[in-house]
């Protein structure tokens, strides 16, 4: 029997995401895959600290490369190597490298079947248009600038930054032109284009022709390992637990203020409540937590492993989830954060903070979580409606388990591999 | 007799709805609110989410289903069934922030003003953004008239989100919104004004005001679809003003004069830069320009204040049809910050 050749920079036991999402899947899928990862770079993770069962249909091949592009030409040579030992090729971005040795592969075996799968859109991604060293706000190409007028976009005046900006961003614009094209040559070349949640997929494929390339498959949670785990705790303080990545763009500011606004009113926040961050936080949130008077009703720890990430989420009243406030760029959430699966596996209820359209949003509402925006005095009501009046997310737990469990999730991709594979791996 | 009537008119917004209700439905408020939520023809499921919040409550919340008729209608059907002592608005994508509204329900259970200010919150979809209106120059408790008010600086604008009313003055009044129309909140805060004797502040921030839904009728593009419906509230309040001048205090024609004008200012600003078709704004604002001037002469001169109408009605306007942005951007070098001379 032949296998499936998984090129993914991230895996366990790097402790990210995006790893442990792959991870889980091709755990239950019913094909032997070869994951072809690396360990020599923990960049963009929270180091090697993600232990996950091991799985006997997976194998782990480790490349000694630790950049993103000699990471890929590692991976093509190697399948070139051992060609006849796979029968599909399955790629999983981010970092957008992934799909370039999917892309190698293609050109040399165009007979091979390919599905790419995008963890984030890669081009105009709308987290990146916000970084002013990557997209100049003086460009007409920007999506901040897609409704500028003409005269905007006439002015000698924005053409003249505009041509400044390039001239001192030549190294960083040479590189999105690349991965621009990777991501173009990607989606029209991949037998199957992997999404995980629909606004990424109307975002990724806007060319009607290609939609149906797409698939949905969710991030999905393990069922097993929370078996062991402590459940929920009762009495005490009402704890709200975020575990993850927190940044200038997708901040706690909101949520800190809105906290500081309802310990001013009520006096008595202290002994019902208590938040927790495990992971990262922009300088800006931790000095908020000091600046505001929080210390004794929120605490910041460093990251954790992912095995204890998921010991405080069981433990935890609420997992709190963050988005970015990408209104400007585009109007509504692309992405869909992993660790939400993880949040769903812990049958936690969640807070959401986060944009109002997007299909996390949707999702979140479908499950009956409590979402709010960026309004401080909106995060601030709902907050209130849960300590002091006792409001209660209505989870469907059977339709998040219907979307989310890896099972189900796996399921979808066993049949799109028998799609793509009629005759079997 | 309850202490409150929250009129809450509702069209489409189910979505927002249940932000709403949890806010003003608080185990602590019931025995004092009487909540009047009207039904304006919604197409979605608000209605059963009224129902149901009509269910549960019995004692404190009436729904009234009716056909679409606008914000005014909706107004005006939750004053006529009103029997409480205060009433406020809300709208139905806005909510109370609850512990604020606690306070409020405390401090107003001492009132008997006929005007009830509070402080309140722009609340902005996006992060980082929030505008606190508190009302600094007023002080929390104190009752006055509106005379004393000017006496201490201008009465200062109270719009929707900032003012109860004693539902007696309201009847007393005949409070009539225009019907199928936007902007009627702009009655709702003035045409009362004559018959108001004492005013309260209520230091409590009690109403978020939402704003950041594209079909809010302040966003860009609604406001320029609405500018005719826009023009008739004008009108309606230039003409109430005509007809009530003569009996009116001194205080309550400055803070009249005042709002309407900043209104004019709004309009003709809005005619002026961004109606399509130069001959058509032209033709507009001169239309109108005639209109104020012959009705509220007195308006008209303070709405001269503002530099850059002023300049525009010595042109005659004319410079609309030659080029619209030039005035504005004139004006700009002469006054590079503030809109109005005074």
């Amino acid at each position: 029997m032949k296998r499936i050749f998984v090129v993914s920079w991230f895996y366990p036991p790097l402790n990210s995401s995006e790893g442990l999402v792959t991870a889980r899947l091709l755990a239950h899928t019913k094909y032997p895959c070869d994951v072809f990862t690396q360990a020599a770079s923990a960049r963009w993770s929270y180091g090697l600290t993600a232990e996950l069962p091991t799985a006997d249909n997976v194998r782990r091949i480790e490349a000694k490369a630790d950049a993103p592009t000699a990471f890929a030409e590692e991976a093509f040579r190697y399948f070139q190597a051992h060609r006849d030992a796979y029968s599909l090729v399955m790629t999983r971005s981010m970092p957008p490298e992934c799909h370039a040795a999917g892309l190698a592969i293609k050109r040399a075996f165009p007979e091979i079947p390919w599905l790419a799968s995008f963890g984030d859109p890669i081009k105009d991604n709308p987290y990146r248009h916000l970084d002013e060293s990557l997209f100049s706000r003086w460009s007409v190409l920007s999506l901040k600038n897609r409704n500028a007028s003409p005269r905007f976009c006439l002015s000698p005046r924005r053409a003249a930054h505009e041509l400044l900006w390039l001239l001192r961003h030549r190294a960083a614009l040479r590189e999105r032109v690349m991965l621009s094209d990777l991501e173009d040559e990607t989606i029209q070349r991949a037998d199957r284009v992997l999404v995980n949640n629909r606004s990424e997929l109307r975002f990724l494929l806007p060319d009607e022709a290609l939609r149906g390339k797409a698939v949905l498959l969710r991030h999905s949670y393990e069922p097993a390992l929370y078996e062991d785990l402590p459940r929920q705790r009762t009495g005490g303080k009402t704890r709200f637990v975020f575990t993850g990545t927190l940044d200038a763009l997708r901040s706690a500011c909101p949520l800190l203020e809105a906290i500081a606004e309802l310990k001013a009113d009520t006096g008595d926040l202290e002994e019902r409540a208590e938040f927790l961050f495990f992971g990262t936080m922009a300088e800006r949130d931790l000095a908020a937590i000091v600046r505001l008077g929080l210390t004794a009703l929120v605490r910041y720890s460093p990251p954790i492993s992912y095995a204890d990430s998921l010991r405080q989420l069981s433990a935890a009243d609420w997992a709190v989830h963050i988005d970015a406030d990408l209104s400007e760029v585009w109007h509504e959430n692309v992405f869909f954060a992993a660790k939400l699966s993880d949040y769903f596996g812990a049958h936690v209820p969640v807070f959401a903070i986060g944009m109002p359209s997007g299909d996390v949003t949707r999702c979140l509402e479908r499950a009956g979580m409590v979402t709010v925006g960026f309004s401080v005095g909106e995060i601030k009501q709902a907050l209130y409606e849960i300590l002091y009046l006792g409001r209660r997310a209505v989870p469907d737990w059977d339709w998040i388990a219907s979307e989310f469990d890896v099972r189900r999730t796996a399921e979808r991709l066993d049949q799109v591999i028998t799609e793509v594979v009629p005759d079997g791996i | 007799m309850k202490l409150l009537t929250v009129v809450v008119p509702v069209y489409n917004t189910a979505r927002y709805l249940p932000r709403c209700l949890r806010s003003v439905l608080v185990p602590e408020a019931l025995e004092r609110l009487e909540l009047i939520l009207i039904n304006d023809g919604s197409t979605d499921s608000s209605v059963s989410i009224l129902l149901r919040a009509e269910r549960r409550y019995p004692q404190t919340v009436r729904v009234i289903d009716k056909e679409n008729g606008g914000h005014g209608s909706a107004i005006n059907e939750g004053l006529r069934a009103a029997s409480g002592r205060y009433l406020r608005v809300l709208d139905s994508d806005d909510w109370f922030d609850t512990p604020a509204f606690l306070r409020y329900l405390d401090a107003l259970e001492d009132c008997e003003e006929d005007l009830i200010v509070t402080p309140y919150t722009q609340e902005y979809a996006a992060a980082d953004q929030r505008v606190f209106v508190r009302y600094d120059r007023l002080t929390d408790g104190k009752s006055c008239s509106l005379g004393e008010l000017e006496l201490n600086g201008n009465m200062p604008y109270v719009p929707l989100a900032a003012a109860t009313w004693s539902t007696e003055l309201l009847r007393r009044c005949g409070l009539r919104l225009s019907e199928h129309c936007s902007y009627v909140d702009m009655q709702y805060i003035l045409f009362p004004i004559p018959w108001v004797k004492r005013v309260r502040f209520i230091d409590a921030c009690v109403y978020r005001y939402f704003i950041g839904r594209a079909e809010q009728s302040m966003a860009p593009g609604r406001f320029l679809k609405n500018l005719p419906q826009h023009e008739r509230v004008l009108r309606s309040l230039v003409d109430f003003y005509a007809a009530q001048r003569d009996r009116l205090d001194t205080a309550a024609r400055a803070y009249i004069e005042r709002v309407i004008s900043l209104m004019v200012y709004t309009h003709t600003d809005f005619l002026c830069r961004k109606l399509p078709g130069r001959f058509a704004a032209f033709r507009r604002c001169r239309a109108f320009d005639a209109y104020l001037k012959h009705t509220a002469p007195s308006v008209y001169r303070q709405t001269d204040s503002y530099a850059e109408l002023r300049l525009g009605r010595r042109l005659g306007f004319l410079h609309l049809l030659i080029g619209r942005s030039a005035l504005p951007r004139l004006m700009r070098l002469i006054h590079p910050h503030p809109q109005k001379d005074a």
